[in-house]
């Protein structure tokens, strides 16, 4: 497989960021409270990996081991706070929606483990798609988590969708009216418990996918 | 730069360290050179935004966003926005901050009518849990109306349910409407206070402060 192609797979889904890392828990489970919670938190963390790979990338032989954690820390607060200064005076609309989010991305250790384990080894360009995959699985993986608190939690799914996205999104908008909702997966523990059944889910994927592949061997000597 | 420069700073940790520092520090300030004149504008949009949504019902022909008068209360600044019809003041709008918020301060724009009822409440700006305490949020829900027409002598029970008040605190979420409800009705209390000097007729600005008495219960 090349290289590109293990970078894609691994932030998507063989190394992803939430469901196999499990890293950056505090806002995965602090922002999937709605679908539309989630895609927000993911997307202005998706810019800061980015940003923070490439720079890691371009000074990694620049920077010394024994300051290297301290040089990160310094570079993602500086790439995070650029960021909000930015979308708060241009993307002014969007900052009053994700603004929220912004300053949580600093606690995201998935940042730190991405420019230690891979860009401070790796080309600027790689550590770029490495940023933009990790980013678009994080992303990913807090839609769908938020979109199942969401819809148990409350009966609608990407509620207040055209707030971030604009009012072409509003058909994202889905509300079942007869439901009550179960209140308990809004609040805090109600994330832990939408974790930990995806991760089995995906668990249990997993290992039919790995006793599938160890069956057609079998059957493959068998008629051999 | 050279490879003996990176050589040696790479044999010094403490100054590589502090290089960068410094080299952040530039990218932080050469930024906020760059956005802090955009940003005002976008938050001199926002006030006139939020002064034409608390005081639309107010009838007026000037701009309040112009007509201004400063008021000290109990060391809090406050700046209110008249809304005036034929040079009569009909209404003010001000912003007004809690600090008893769950993930910071709410600021709000409280729109006050002659009468000393509430015009309009809108949140312009919080920090609240996404989901949970943000339906303060006009956008989010209609909570916020229901101060509209309230005031003092409305006979209105000031505070969310739990606490034996007439306003829904939200589901999972009591500090925030416990925090907006306490800061609409002092900011109701402030206009009380100051009602004669903010509806005196006098146009234009007026940026001389009365040492205000302080009143029970307003916040500090």
């Amino acid at each position: 497989m090349s290289e590109v192609r293990r970078v894609v797979r691994d932030g998507l889904w063989d190394n992803n960021v939430v469901f196999a890392q499990m890293l950056g828990m505090c806002p995965t489970l602090a922002t999937t409270g709605s679908a539309t919670n989630g895609l927000g938190m993911g997307l202005a963390t998706t810019v800061v990996l980015v940003c923070s790979g490439v720079l890691v990338s371009l000074f990694r032989h620049v920077i010394a081991r024994e300051v290297r954690i301290a040089i990160y820390v310094l570079l993602m607060s500086t790439v995070v706070t650029l960021v909000d200064m930015t979308m708060n005076a241009w993307l002014h609309e969007l900052h009053k929606v994700l603004g929220l989010f912004i300053p949580l991305i600093v606690v995201n250790c998935a940042i730190m483990g991405r420019a230690e384990s891979f860009a401070s080894k790796r080309t600027p360009g790689m550590a770029a798609l490495d940023g933009l995959m990790m980013g678009v699985g994080f992303t990913l993986a807090l839609m769908v988590l938020g979109g199942v608190r969401e819809a148990i939690g409350q009966g609608t799914l990407f509620a207040d969708a055209s707030m971030l996205l604009g009012e072409h999104f509003a058909f994202l908008e889905l509300r079942l009216d007869s439901y009550r909702g179960v209140l308990l997966m809004i609040l805090p523990p109600g994330g832990f418990l939408a974790l930990g059944f995806l991760v089995a889910a995906r668990q249990r994927m997993l290992a039919r996918a790995r006793a599938r592949s160890l069956g057609a061997e079998g059957a493959v000597e068998a008629g051999a | 730069m050279s490879s003996n420069l990176v050589a040696g700073l790479r044999r010094r940790p403490g100054l590589l360290l502090g290089a960068f520092a410094l080299g952040c520090s530039a990218l932080l300030g050469a930024g906020d050179l760059a956005t802090r004149a955009e940003i005002r504008l976008r938050q001199a949009e926002d006030l006139r935004h939020a002064l034409d949504q608390t005081l639309s019902a107010v009838p007026h022909d000037n701009n309040p966003a112009e007509d201004t008068i400063a008021v000290e209360d109990a060391g809090r600044a406050v700046t209110v926005y008249r809304a005036r019809m034929a040079g009569e003041v009909h209404g003010v709008a001000f912003n007004w901050v809690s600090e008893a918020g769950y993930g910071g301060p709410i600021t709000l724009t409280v729109g006050i009518g002659r009468d000393g009822r509430i015009a309009s409440v809108r949140v312009l700006s919080h920090s609240e849990t996404p989901g949970l305490g943000d339906k303060i949020d006009v956008r989010k829900s209609d909570w916020i109306r229901g101060f509209d027409g309230r005031g003092l002598d409305t006979g209105t029970r000031w505070g969310v349910r739990k606490d034996g008040g007439e306003f829904d605190q939200f589901a999972g979420a009591t500090i925030t409407p416990r925090a907006v409800v306490a800061a609409v009705h002092a900011s109701l209390k402030f206009f009380a206070g100051h009602r004669e000097r903010l509806l005196a007729a006098r146009a234009g600005t007026a940026a001389a402060t009365l040492p205000a008495a302080a009143q029970p219960g307003s916040p500090t």
